[in-house]
């Protein structure tokens, strides 16, 4: 084969998986972004996130010849966000939880009070700040089934759990986030 | 008939609200949820939180994806900025070896696989070889030359015939010891001048 037909061959090749790539960017990059948010509540770290995890897609999608890569994707987003966390090290202070997994005094007074938003605007607001202040992987069960509405199927394979564990996780998730949310409704 | 109602307490009460989210209690249960949270009034307001935590995280938008990052990624899959690795691994390594150590790499490489060759036919018997022994050193012997030929094609650098060829190529049906003492000795000439 002659040098020409090796490149016309290599870049045929490469327009090939450079429109796969766009295709699956257009479909999952605003559930890629969503999640992150919802982990992280920080558009600049969210952003990083969904840029990291397509460069990484970018990478591995010669290695993905059949079926959906939802599962890779998603997963590689949660690690990317519990990276972020972990570097970051602030979304703990940001909101913070006692001992009873309720929320403190020091994130009360970081998020806007009554006064400046309707009853269900702030109840939104405690619900956010709850969700990314759960351990994981609460969080990721919780965003993925609830806000993202994938099946439990989708959530099992994506994070490598059993099935019956990502109900008991689910289950686990919410109670922990009703018990954060009591404090702040009873008060 | 009086219809049998079954009784919860607030454990199994708390269990079948969450239950109830996924939509996964049957009637006889949905039933006995109802009659205890009737009665209790926490129950009643952790199945009220309950719907309502549920109902807010299900009204949570799907928040937009900056452009700027589709943006951002699109040089990523141009194909201007790459290209094919095997061509440039290819050329690179010998693009940046001059002549001499080309030809002294070869060298070396032959001396490798001719010691080696010659040096796995001695164990077989004293001063004795196969003919099959010999036919296999032969036919490595020849790709060896015929790399070295290649090798002097690329780089410009002249092998010598009477050096390496005849002596290697005429003995099949003599001994080792003679194909290894003809063999050997023109190279450790060879190997010495180039270095």
């Amino acid at each position: 084969m002659t040098r020409n037909r090796r490149q016309e061959r290599f870049r045929n090749e490469w327009a090939k998986m450079a429109d796969r790539f766009q295709e699956l960017m257009q479909r999952y990059r605003d559930r890629v972004y969503s999640f992150a948010w919802y982990s992280l509540r920080d558009a600049e770290a969210a952003a990083d996130v969904t840029q990291e995890v397509f460069v990484k897609l970018w990478k591995n999608l010669h290695r993905m010849k059949s079926g959906s890569p939802l599962p890779w994707i998603l997963r590689v987003t949660r690690n990317a966000c519990c990276d972020a966390a972990r570097k970051r090290n602030s979304y703990r202070s940001v909101v913070q939880t006692d001992e009873d997994g309720q929320l403190t005094d020091r994130a009360r007074s970081v998020s806007p009070g009554p006064d400046r938003f309707a009853e269900a605007n702030e109840f939104r607001e405690r619900v956010e700040h709850g969700l990314a202040a759960l351990g994981e992987p609460y969080r990721s069960i919780v965003i993925l089934r609830e806000i993202l509405g994938y099946e439990y199927t989708e959530i099992a394979q994506s994070l490598e759990l059993p099935l019956n564990r990502v109900k008991v996780y689910l289950h686990r998730g919410r109670r922990r986030l009703i018990k954060q949310l009591e404090g702040v409704v009873s008060r | 008939m009086s219809e049998r109602r079954e009784t919860i307490d607030c454990q199994r009460a708390l269990d079948l609200i969450e239950s109830d989210l996924d939509e996964e209690v049957s009637n006889q249960e949905s039933t006995a949820l109802e009659s205890h949270v009737r009665t209790c009034g926490s129950c009643a307001k952790e199945r009220e939180l309950a719907a309502r935590l549920a109902e807010t995280l299900r009204e949570l938008p799907l928040l937009r994806c900056p452009e700027r990052l589709v943006h951002g990624l699109s040089p990523l899959v141009s194909v201007e900025t790459r290209r094919p690795k095997r061509l440039s691994r290819s050329r690179g390594v010998w693009a940046s070896m001059g002549k001499l150590p080309r030809l002294a790499a070869a060298a070396l490489v032959l001396l490798a696989i001719v010691g080696g060759a010659t040096w796995g036919l001695r164990p077989a018997q004293k001063n004795e070889v196969t003919p099959a022994q010999l036919a296999r050193a032969r036919e490595e012997l020849q790709w060896t030359l015929a790399y070295l030929t290649e090798i002097g094609h690329r780089t410009g650098a002249i092998l010598q015939d009477e050096v390496l060829a005849r002596p290697a190529i005429q003995p099949v049906l003599q001994p080792a010891v003679i194909l290894r003492q003809r063999l050997l000795e023109p190279l450790q000439k060879v190997s010495e001048e180039v270095f």
